[in-house]
């Protein structure tokens, strides 16, 4: 079964049971190389610890950000 | 021979005149901006002439499909600054808090530049949601440096609950009008004496910065003067040598203002012309 889930603003479909980890991997980010981002789902934020342990379900909304140029 | 009369020293940023924000001790009381360089060169260019060691930074969404933009954070990260993330953009005090902690997470520092405004065409402060941000950040243990209006009533509540720095406007965000209200801002800081306060947002060229610091401010911070002047680095330059020499003047105590004329030099011995 699919669902879909928001991230960074674009709807996107994935495998019912899909982890948070999954969809950042598929995104080309990992825990290694994650220094610098970080990731809410639904407003609440999920530390780069719990990534692989959150499970995504239909209609989540995922943020990923970063530092940018900014006064 | 001419002796001085008063041998006490005056501290400067380089014996002990330190700007200490929550655990930070800071040599240079000059924040500066990252944001609308013309290139990344002359940013970092500026960054270094301004002497600044805390530069601010907004936290934004990844862009998924260009890593490129990563390196960004590389190499603010290889300057000897930190990093001040702020809640630019935020009209909420849920944004607001939202956005702290997602900069918390990613630059796993305490500090944050809170800014929650109220509208698009004036950026002002929203003054309720800033006191409920500010009062729930501090209760989760932020470093709050809060963005407010010149409003000394404001400004006493975000300290008195804790903030480590209050940071009134001089005038709105990017408009470089420089101080439009000097009362408030020297009633400000009577009112508050024991918490640093920073001049934030409206700074257009030196001598308003220097203006700032001789009405006893802590610090200046500021973006828009800079990176968008016809040439940055130099602005930068002259923004460090006008933090510091309003900071000497204050410290040194002005003369006060008279009505009339008072002559420097003595009457006395002077010569008499024949007529």
């Amino acid at each position: 079964m699919m669902i879909q889930i928001t991230v960074n603003g674009t709807g996107e479909q994935y495998t019912s049971g899909v982890t948070l980890l999954d969809i950042l991997q598929s995104r080309a980010i990992s825990v290694e190389s994650a220094k610098g981002v970080a990731v809410a789902v639904n407003d609440r934020i999920v530390r780069r610890g719990d990534w692989n342990s959150v499970q995504i379900n239909d209609g989540s909304n995922i943020e990923i950000v970063t530092a940018r140029q900014g006064g | 021979m001419m002796q001085a009369d008063n041998k006490t020293t005056v501290k400067t940023e380089e014996c002990g005149d330190w700007l200490r924000i929550g655990e930070m001790k800071l040599k240079s009381r000059l924040l500066l901006g990252t944001s609308g360089y013309p290139n990344p060169q002359v940013m970092l260019e500026s960054l270094a002439a301004s002497g600044t060691q805390l530069v601010t930074v907004a936290i934004r969404r990844v862009n998924l499909s260009d890593h490129s933009e990563e390196s960004f954070l590389e190499l603010l990260q290889s300057l000897p600054v930190q990093l001040l993330p702020n809640t630019a953009g935020c009209y909420t005090a849920k944004e607001a808090v939202l956005v702290a902690e997602m900069a918390r997470e990613a630059l796993e520092t305490n500090l944050i530049k809170l800014e929650v405004i109220g509208d698009d065409e004036t950026l002002l402060p929203d003054v309720e949601q800033l006191l409920k941000a500010a009062s729930d950040l501090i209760r989760s243990g932020f470093t709050v440096m809060a963005y407010s209006n010149d409003d000394p009533i404001t400004c006493r509540k975000l300290a008195d609950m804790g903030c480590a720095a209050v940071m009134p406007l001089a005038s709105p965000i990017g408009s470089g009008m420089g101080i439009v209200n000097p009362y408030n801002l020297q009633l400000i800081r009577e009112l508050i004496p024991g918490t640093p306060l920073i001049v934030d947002a409206g700074i257009g060229t030196a001598s308003d910065g220097a203006k700032a610091m001789e009405l006893g401010y802590d610090g200046i911070l500021l973006n828009t003067a800079v990176s968008k002047a016809k040439h940055p680095v130099q602005m930068a330059s002259a923004m460090r040598h006008a933090v510091m020499g309003g900071r000497l003047a204050w410290m040194a105590g002005r003369i006060p203002k008279r009505f009339y004329a008072q002559a420097s030099s003595s009457m006395e011995g002077r010569v008499q012309v024949l007529t």
